[in-house]
Parts: structure tokens; sequence; C-alpha cells
């Protein structure tokens, strides 16, 4: 590691006033998991470090005004003990408890895995699924952008170097609506998303898809809506039987997007699968499994 | 690092040495052994410049650490500890997931969840 200037502020106004001022070189380190790798490996050397995992007030869920806000030093470790996210928020629950490993989880944090923008990150998927903006906090003031825009892709998104990520927050879920999330990885645990497919659902008063999002990780270079299969599913009754229909279309989507590359072969294929399941997730949320 | 005391045969001699953990078999063997007629070539497992015949088998030193033992042991352990202080009682299922984020090159891991699952029993799960 090359040496630098260790910060280590405990309150947002601090940092914020920190990163103000060594914004010509600064690494925010939040659970350390990306950023710690890039600074022993030197592909990060910068003259200061500001280390932010003691700025506790920046670790909650909670519901506000009909938003769900997740503060970005939210472990996954703390989103699987959550009891709001169990009980409200399944999708996310099984986007957390499949991340890494224990002790991965122990340390990585939501903000860290939305600014870190990989193209195989596990948490933007889901959040842009349920349709999240994310806050940034500056000496300027505060801005708030949708994931969709803010996701650049790969490792790259619009956050400025003085600014701080704060929290994620997206609208709370009313009973007709449903989140289904599916990764596949390569073994159970330690697995990179390999390929990751999330679908929210709106219901009509007569059950059909009245709004939806289709997204799809792993895939682009950040997660990638599918507004073809967004406009496929739209109107189609919540059944088991209209919904596997469009499986084909899934398939033909992962071709269309990533036609040369090797892994399209199985990516295809898979797709069908995890896209099923989200079905499945979708279908016994709202109560018609 | 601390070293590691290992028994074994080299070309018909029992020896005793202490190891670092941290060293693969080619490297101990070369620097600690003097054995330089053990080449490295690739490092990788793939040229077979290395191979040296291990319990009967001919293998590549340059994928086997010198200390075939123990070096996952310490996070294992820690795993564990995690998860029965916070849960005593855990079940099978719960000690397979907290112990996920632990690799071991050398065992199928059924030996170190059963070794979790005694330490329960042993320790917690009733039993004050």
């Amino acid at each position: 590691m090359k040496p630098f200037t260790y910060h280590a502020p405990t309150t947002v106004d601090e940092a914020v006033a920190m990163l103000d001022q060594y914004q010509a070189s600064v690494a925010v380190v939040a659970g350390g998991t990306d950023v710690v790798i890039e600074l022993n490996e030197r592909s990060k050397t910068p003259e200061h470090v500001v280390n932010i995992n003691k700025l506790n007030e920046l670790r909650y869920v909670k519901e506000e005004d009909g938003l769900v806000k997740i503060g970005a030093l939210t472990t996954f470790d703390d989103l699987e003990n959550n009891a709001y996210v169990q009980e409200k928020l399944p999708a996310l629950w099984d986007t957390a408890v499949h991340v890494g490993s224990p002790q991965i989880r122990s340390l990585g944090t939501i903000g860290g895995n939305v600014v870190n923008a990989s193209v195989a990150g596990d948490s933007p998927t889901t959040f842009m699924t349920y349709g999240a903006s994310v806050v940034l906090k500056s000496a300027q003031g505060e801005r708030v952008m949708t994931i969709e825009d803010f996701n650049k892709g790969p490792g790259n998104c619009a956050i400025r170097s003085d600014e701080l990520m704060t929290e994620v927050r997206f609208p709370a879920l009313s009973a007709d609506e449903a989140v289904g999330y599916f990764k596949i990885g390569k073994r159970k645990s330690l697995a990179i998303v390999v390929l990751a497919v999330a679908v929210y659902v709106k219901r009509t008063a007569d059950n059909k898809v009245d709004d939806c999002r289709v997204i799809l990780g792993a895939v682009s270079k950040h997660p990638m809506r599918a507004p073809e299969l967004e406009a496929l599913l739209k109107g189609r009754p919540l059944t088991r039987e209209a919904l596997d229909e469009t499986l084909p279309e899934f398939t033909a989507a992962i071709q269309a997007a990533i036609p040369t590359r090797p892994s399209v072969v199985y990516k295809r294929e898979g797709v069908r699968g995890a896209a099923r399941r989200c079905f499945d997730q979708v279908l016994s949320q709202l109560g018609l499994a | 690092m601390e070293q590691i005391t290992i028994h074994f045969n080299l070309n018909g001699k029992d020896v005793t040495v202490s190891a670092d953990p941290n060293k693969r078999l080619v490297d101990f063997l070369r620097e600690d052994m003097g054995m330089t007629s053990v080449k490295e070539g690739c490092g990788e497992g793939e040229c077979g410049a290395c191979t040296i015949i291990y319990n009967g088998k001919a293998v590549t030193s340059c994928l086997m650490l010198a200390v075939q033992c123990g070096y996952c042991t310490p996070g294992m352990v820690l795993s564990a500890k995690a998860l029965l202080d916070k849960k005593p009682d855990a079940t099978n299922e719960e000690i397979k997931r907290a112990m996920s984020g632990n690799l071991c090159r050398c065992t199928g891991y059924a030996k170190i969840i059963e070794a979790v699952e005694t330490a329960r029993d042993v320790k917690g799960g009733g039993k004050a």
C-alpha cells in the first residue's frame, strides 16, 4: 500500500467537510471489501483515505413518508437480520444473504456496493428493481438521483469526489406490489453474480400486471432494464401459465444483449429458470401462488 | 507468521521441522530442505517441472502448501466461535452456512462441520 493520510470522521458533516478539503486525491472506505483490495494492490493510490465506518448515523432501515430509507453504511448482515427487510422486502433479503460470505456480509455495505458499480454487483440490480434513488451529500448540498442514472458502470458512477453517498431510498411497497429476485452464481457461497434477474410487479384490481420492471444483472455494463420484456408482461394475467409464456423472450433478450460473449451460451438458458423463480416469488407475495 | 511443526518422510528419512504455513511445498523443499532438484516452472500446475511423489502419487508441488493441514483452521475456529457465541444451539444447517466463507483445500469439509457440531453439543445445546 502506498502511504496516505488517514481520517476517521465521526459525523457525516465532518466527513463531508473532509471530502470537500481533500477531493483532489481521496478514497472513501466504508466496509473496505473493495477499496482495501484496491489500496493493497495499488490500483488506487490516494493521498487521503477517509474511513467512514464510524458514521453510525448512516446505519439504518426505516420507513418514512412512504419511502423505505436505508443508510449507506448498512451492511448486508444488517439487512439479513432486519425484521422489516425480512417481512416487507424479501427480494432485498434474498439479495443480501447471497452476497459473498458471512465475513464479507459483516463488512460490506450497501453504499459501497452501489458506489463500486461492479458489473456483477449484487445489490444495484435489486435496488433498481425497487425503483430506488441514491442520496449524495456534499458541502454544496444534497442531490438525489435514480440508481438508473447514477450507475454508469463498470466501476463508474455519477458520484463526485467531494460527495458522500448517505442513503438509498425507494417507495414503500403496497399490498399490490411485489419484487422477485434470483441470482445465479457458480457455487453457493463466495460466488460472484454470473446472472441475476429481478422483477417488480404492480397488479390491477383484477390481478393483471399493471406496471412492472425487469432488470437483468451481470449482463450489461450495469444492471440493465429490459423494456421489451416489461412491455410483454404488462396487461398479462398474474397466473403461472401466462407469465411462463414470456420465458422464451428472456432468452431472446440475453441473446440480443450479449450475442458474442462466451457466457451467452449458458446465460440465455439460465435466464428462464431465474425469471421463473422471480415469477414464483411475485405470485407468492401477492397471495396468488 | 507463526511456524508450524510438521513430521514427514523425505526420500526415506523421517524429519521433523518448523515450516511457514504460507509457503508452497515447492519453496519449502527448495529453500528449507535444500532440495533444489525440485524445479519451479510455470507455478500454476501446468508444466510438471516441480513434480514430486507425495504419498505414492505424482503431484505438482507448486500447488501444495508445505503445511498441508491447519492453514484454514484459525479462520474456521473463529467463524465457528462467532456463530456459537450468538447461537449456542445452532442447527446443522446454520453451522454449514456460518462456515461457508472459509475455504479448506485439504478436506471435504465433513470433519470440520462435525467438529463444530461436537463443540455445540459439548458446550451449548442445553448443557451449561
